[in-house]
């Protein structure tokens, strides 16, 4: 097994609302190595999107702890953790989620201006990161001009610009038709493959589970207070 | 209102790791740039318009085939016009006061935005 990249312990989360605590989460251990890939697969409502952004520090747990590299990520005060998620995460979501004013390259280049790079370095960069997801004729394209699987790519490529160890993605196809998501699958395995990128997919597709080769399946969550959540490691 | 088009935007530039003060920086700015232009915008409209008031007279008369300063009842046959330089950048200043206003607290809300909240409503 690789050295470990993340680990969660005792990981739960509950939102609350006028009628009451909502408990999504409940009693989530895990364990992800460097370079390796895991799918969290579950129904829709069970908990998946809550459980990456908490992964991904966009939103706190209610209790236990998320260690990356060893360290305690929500021991960070909030600009530290800004400074984590540039450099060490990489987010691809359902909805592309790309700024509709900039091109396909100032898309990717964002991460790298946020994290204070030079234009010029950056730009390069990018264009290579395109050229890699197989982009480079669309590069000074609005992203509204890109088909839905193009923008999808636009976003593993602004994903991966910094080289993060991990890479989120919630319900990365879950928008496209089956040939496109099979085009975008590959990619995101193909950059775990030559990257070395570890990869965590949240999904309800269990083809898709099994094409990352592990998967944790979230069950019973997405109801009211005393509703109980189990993590089933499968191989 | 802008930056509530703005909310998932938000969440992804957070995402991507952009700290609270750099989205309200970003927003602050691109406020305050369509305040000035509007400003600017607003002034040399303005002054153009005080600038031609007998052509934009002469126009309405001819469109509409009204006299609008009759001389049977007016003294004057045009409309007195004259820019007082003082006046205009006195209206230019509280304009941008008030735009500054309507900028920096939006910017700061904006900011603050929950990321994970923004990413449930697609
Ligand atoms: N901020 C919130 N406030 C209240 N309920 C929430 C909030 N975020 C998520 N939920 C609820 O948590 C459950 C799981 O949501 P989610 O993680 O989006 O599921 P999935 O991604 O598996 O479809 C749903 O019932 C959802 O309504
Ligand atoms: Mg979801």
């Amino acid at each position: 097994m690789s050295s470990e990249l993340l680990r969660v312990e005792g990981l739960a989360k509950s939102f609350p609302t006028g009628e009451g605590t909502i408990e999504v989460l409940r009693g989530i251990d895990l364990r992800i190595g460097e370079g390796e890939r895991l799918a969290i697969l579950g129904e829709s409502g069970v908990g998946k999107s809550t459980l990456l952004h908490v992964l991904g520090t966009l939103d706190h747990p209610t209790a236990g702890r998320v260690w990356f590299r060893g360290e305690d990520v929500f021991e960070k005060p909030a600009p530290e953790l800004a400074r984590f998620r540039n450099a060490q995460l990489g987010f691809v979501f359902q909805f592309h989620h790309l700024l509709p004013e900039f091109d396909a390259i100032e898309n990717v280049m964002l991460p790298g201006l946020i994290g204070g790079l030079s234009f010029a370095q950056l730009r390069e960069r990018a264009a290579a990161i395109l050229h890699e997801v197989e982009l480079s004729h669309r590069m000074t394209h609005k992203v509204g001009k890109l088909s839905g699987g193009e923008r999808q790519r636009v976003a593993v490529a602004r994903a991966l610009l910094l080289d993060p160890p991990l890479l989120l993605a919630d319900e990365p196809t879950g928008n496209l038709d089956p040939r496109t998501a099979e085009t975008v699958e590959n990619l995101l395995l193909e950059m775990n493959r030559t990257r070395g990128t570890a990869l965590v997919v949240a999904t309800h597709s269990g083809r898709l589970a099994e094409k990352l080769g592990t998967a944790v399946t979230l069950v019973g969550a997405g109801s009211r207070t005393g509703a109980s959540l189990a993590v089933d490691p499968a191989a | 209102m802008m930056i509530m088009e703005k909310s998932s935007d938000i969440a992804i530039l957070k995402a991507m790791g952009a700290d609270d003060s750099v989205i309200e920086r970003i927003f602050a700015i691109e406020g305050t740039l369509i305040g000035v232009a509007g400003i600017a915008l607003g002034i040399t409209a303005g002054v153009a318009v005080t600038h031609q008031l007998g052509w934009v007279q002469r126009q309405i008369e001819r469109i509409t085939g009204i006299d609008t300063l009759p001389a049977s009842v007016y003294q004057i046959s045009t409309l007195p016009a004259d820019v007082d330089p003082m006046q205009v950048v006195v209206i230019a200043g509280i304009a941008l006061i008030l735009s500054l206003g309507a900028t920096l607290l939006p910017s700061r809300r904006g900011a603050r935005l929950d990321p994970a909240e923004a990413l449930r409503y697609e």
